[in-house]
Parts: C-alpha cells; sequence; structure tokens
C-alpha cells in the first residue's frame, strides 16, 4: 500500500482500482498506525462531523465495501480494526529509513541513495484535506525535511557529492525558503569543491529571499560564501 | 450548493536566528477544503499573518462561488 504522493494498493502485484472513497480513508488511516484501532477512534477520527452512530455505520460501510480479496488487508475484531501484519505500506519504510538517519549512531548502509532521497522526497496524500491526513503529512514533513539535512551531511562526509546534492535539493524544494536547507546545499558544492555551484545556489536563495520577503540571507550563510564573492 | 464549507489553514513556524526579521511562517489556506489548497505565502511578520488569518475567516463567512 502506497500513501507518498497518491494512495495505490496492490494485492499480489495486481493494482485495485476502484476503492470506495471511504474504504481508502479507512485503509490509509490504518496504514498510518502501527497497531489496532478501536472502532470508536476510527469513526470519530474519520467521520468527525457524524454522530457516533452515524460514523460507525460510516465505517461499517467501508468494511462491508471491501472485497474478499482486499479483507485480507484487515484484521477486524469485535472492537478494534488493524491493517494486516504482512501489508507492506510505503510510510512505514519511509519513517523507519527517517528514524535511523536522525538516530544518534546512524550509517551509511549501502541502501542509503537514490531510493532513499525518493522516499524522503514524497509528501503524504497532499489531496487529503481530512483533518487527520493533514496532521500526518504535516508530521511527515517535518521528519523527512530533518532527515533530508542529515543525509545531505553524512552523504557529503562519505564523499558522495551527487547524492548528496540530491538529498539538499531535495530539502529546499520541500521548503524554499527555509535557510538551513540551503546552507547545507551550498556546503555540499564547497566540499566538492565547486564554488561556482555554491555561490550560485547562493544567488539564488538571496534572490527568493529577496523578492518574497525582502530580506538579506543570515550573517551565517552569508560567511560561507565570504571568500567566493567573485568566484 | 452545499449548505456550508469547511475552510482549512495550516500555518508552519520557525525561526532563522540572525536573520533582521527572524520569522518565517508559511501558510497554506482554503476557504472551502472541497475546492483543495487555493493559496500558499510565506510571510516575515507577525501582523502579516494576523492580517492573512483576518482576511482568510472574513473569507470563510463568504458564500461558496457558484460551479
Amino acid at each position: 500500500m502506497s500513501v507518498l504522493g497518491t494512495f495505490d494498493l496492490s494485492i499480489g502485484g495486481q493494482p485495485r482500482r476502484g476503492l470506495p472513497h471511504g474504504s481508502q480513508r479507512l485503509l490509509a488511516f490504518l496504514a498510518l498506525r502501527d497497531r489496532s484501532v478501536t472502532r470508536t477512534a476510527i469513526a470519530g477520527t474519520l467521520w468527525p462531523e457524524a454522530s457516533e452512530e452515524h460514523a460507525q455505520a460510516s465505517l461499517r460501510s467501508a468494511l462491508s465495501r471491501l472485497t474478499e480479496v482486499e479483507r485480507t488487508l484487515v484484521r477486524v475484531t469485535l472492537h478494534e480494526v488493524a491493517l494486516a501484519a504482512d501489508v507492506i505500506v510505503d510510510i512505514r519504510d519511509a519513517r523507519l529509513l527517517a528514524h535511523r538517519l536522525l538516530g544518534p549512531e546512524a550509517t551509511l548502509d549501502g541502501d542509503v541513495g537514490a531510493r532513499a532521497i525518493e522516499a524522503l522526497s514524497v509528501e503524504l496524500l497532499p489531496d487529503w484535506y481530512d483533518d487527520w491526513a493533514v496532521i500526518e503529512a504535516e508530521e511527515w514533513r517535518q521528519l523527512r525535511l530533518h532527515a533530508l539535512d542529515v543525509l545531505a551531511e553524512k552523504l557529503t562526509a562519505a564523499g558522495r557529492y551527487a547524492d548528496a546534492t540530491s538529498a539538499a535539493l531535495a530539502a529546499v524544494r520541500a521548503e524554499p525558503l527555509r535557510e538551513t536547507a540551503h546552507a547545507i546545499l551550498i556546503q555540499v558544492f564547497l566540499a566538492e569543491g565547486n564554488r561556482a555551484e555554491a555561490f550560485s545556489a547562493y544567488e539564488r536563495y538571496r534572490t527568493m529571499l529577496k523578492d518574497e520577503l525582502a530580506l538579506e540571507p543570515t550573517p551565517r550563510i552569508e560567511a560561507l560564501v565570504r571568500n567566493i564573492q567573485h568566484p | 450548493m452545499p449548505l456550508h464549507h469547511s475552510g482549512l489553514l495550516i500555518i508552519r513556524a520557525w525561526v532563522e536566528p540572525g536573520s533582521t526579521r527572524p520569522l518565517r511562517a508559511h501558510l497554506r489556506f482554503s476557504t472551502d477544503v472541497a475546492e483543495g489548497f487555493d493559496r500558499e505565502v510565506t510571510l516575515a511578520n507577525v501582523e502579516d499573518v494576523s492580517s492573512v488569518v483576518e482576511d482568510w475567516l472574513r473569507g470563510i463567512l463568504e458564500p461558496p462561488s457558484p460551479k
């Protein structure tokens, strides 16, 4: 199941199309939890404006509209619902990766490359506006931004400049006016000895900051490029 | 036309230490979530953020535009 970008579901390698919206929301909600959730909590979260009775009925409807094959994705008891243990969810892997990168003893395993950067670059269900989805999306955004920062720094330290540049650019795209991301991008270019690109990155940030907020970069970022003002 | 509509406003704020105006507030909002987010902006003044929030609330009070 995928909730990064758009909602997608495949069972046994076969894409499942036409899942009712309520069932999609239920599966996505369960995908974002790593445990069983009470029916009351699910109903109250997914249908917050309905009465408890109607919300519970909507939950029963969402479950009943799953096909027999789709029902294998969930474990349903009298009081709780959970995603089946063998369901693979992209956000879970991506969160694990982010937490691993942010851990005190994080190392760059072989799998931390282009695919990891791609996973950390994708928003969570960006076109969903339910309260719970928006909150989850914001939490993921914060987590992935910090993970991308750390990843870019670690890749730079390892001399993997191309991947480091990709990670830093992904962080810049996610929050274009966040200075830390620009500072890291500049540091990647400086570390690989590419002073012209470092200065170009600084200039792009400075221009954007001036156009959008009528501000100048901070002394911290000015200090990075002080010696390459005229490369 | 629906009887009511729901607006949504997300403010993500952070501080850029060392800046002459260190506040950064990124606002993403819609006066009718059925239409998705219709605007986003980043601001650096508390007053500007307050003004946008007030305008957004006034927009919520207006009837939805006809489809």
